[in-house]
């Protein structure tokens, strides 16, 4: 009796030992993979699909390792989990996938401030679970403020500066809001309607700096304001 | 001593082993995301260690005692049971998570390592128990 419970005692040990040590390699690998950057996932292309298409995330997914990444998931998550599936991914492999965002998040994304997150996950060699997931990366999508180019008229002592601006809607949604235009004392609020997946160019007024003020630079500053939020801000300083 | 041996092969050095793996991830994590973010170690091990083996020097004292050999076989038994707990509760169930600032972007990084916590409870805590409970009823017959 005493022998079996030794017996079985040993077994486990051994066993326990064995599949520490098999963890404790894969760990090491795991970590030098991490170092050397050898996963890689970037967003190659952000397409906006009119109508009830919604967004398109192009994501490029890379391994650069020795060893296998089973299960490979690169997922979306947004109130619901969405997820897109690629079985394994192997050695030197790129994989592009494709995540489509629907319509209707994106406005809970856009006028809730629902966060969005983007991440990836496998088993490293079918045997480590591993998940990434970023958030807070809304630079990549949604309204920027292009400024286009900066055009003077010299006088005397001052100089009529005119900027050409646009702004990049790169969200399926119409969205309605002000554009708040601040340069020295000049203030300028008007209305706007940015068109799903379009570019709209700015009527800004001309603005009569001295020069002195132009060669220390002054700052024009756009800003667009949806139901009382700046969802998009840029500042140019102008010097001559 | 028998006993004192027994908890250091069952407890201590899988505990020690888990925490270091725990450890070696987090570490890692700190150098290949070269973040700011500081990772504190929430588990002080060594703690449980010196209890662990105290514990275990008196109830090696009652395995060694004729008449209280069956209750310190039972103890032995109960501090297994309790220290897996233990381990497990301090090691948040095996899943690793931890935030990371990289290039101005939130990441969270997570490792699942039940697996190590699988390997414990059925190949170190299960066969032990039992080849205890067997010695503890092989004594009680020999009692009788």
């Amino acid at each position: 009796m005493k022998e079996t419970g030794t017996l079985i005692k040993l077994l486990g040990y051994a066993l326990a030992l064995l599949i520490f040590l098999v963890l404790l390699i894969e760990m090491f690998s795991l970590v030098s993979d991490l170092g050397r950057e050898n996963f890689k996932a970037k967003i190659a292309n952000i397409e906006c699909v009119r109508g009830n298409g919604g967004l398109e995330f192009n994501i490029e997914v890379s391994y650069n390792g020795q060893r296998v990444l089973k299960n490979f998931k690169v997922f979306l998550k947004i109130e619901n989990i969405l997820k897109s599936y690629f079985t394994n991914l192997e050695h030197n492999e790129t994989v592009s996938l494709t995540i489509k965002v629907p319509l209707e998040y994106l406005g809970n994304i856009f006028y809730e401030n629902t966060s969005l997150i983007l991440g990836f996950e496998f088993d490293y060699d079918g045997i480590i679970p591993l998940k990434i997931a970023f958030s807070d990366f809304k630079n990549a999508y949604g309204i920027k403020i292009e400024p286009l180019k900066v055009s003077y008229t010299a006088y005397d002592s001052e100089y009529s500066v005119t900027m050409n601006a646009t702004i990049v809607n790169s969200l399926p949604l119409e969205i309605c809001g002000e554009v708040i235009f601040i340069a020295l004392n000049y203030f300028k609020k008007s209305n706007i309607t940015l068109m799903p997946c379009s570019i709209t160019v700015l009527n800004l007024p001309t603005v009569n700096v001295p020069k002195k003020d132009l060669e220390r630079g002054v700052e024009f500053s756009i800003n667009l304001l949806v139901e009382g939020k700046v969802v998009s801000s840029r500042t140019i300083l102008i010097k001559v | 001593m028998k006993g004192l041996g027994t908890s250091i092969v069952t407890i201590i050095i899988p505990l020690w082993l888990i925490s270091s793996i725990g450890g070696y991830f987090e570490k890692s994590l700190y150098e290949v995301f070269k973040t700011e973010y500081v990772f504190t170690v929430e588990y002080n091990v060594e703690t449980y260690f010196a209890i662990i083996i105290f514990l275990s020097i008196i109830i090696g004292v009652l395995e060694e005692s004729n008449v209280w050999k069956v209750l310190g076989k039972s103890l032995r038994l109960a501090l297994l049971i309790i220290s897996f707990l233990l381990i497990y509760t301090l090691l948040g169930g095996g899943i690793f998570s931890r935030t990371v600032i990289v290039s101005n972007v939130t990441a969270e990084v997570t490792i699942d390592l039940r697996l190590i916590l699988y390997a414990y409870s059925f190949l170190i805590v299960l066969p032990t128990v039992i080849a205890t409970l067997i010695e503890i009823f092989s004594l009680s017959s020999l009692e009788k």
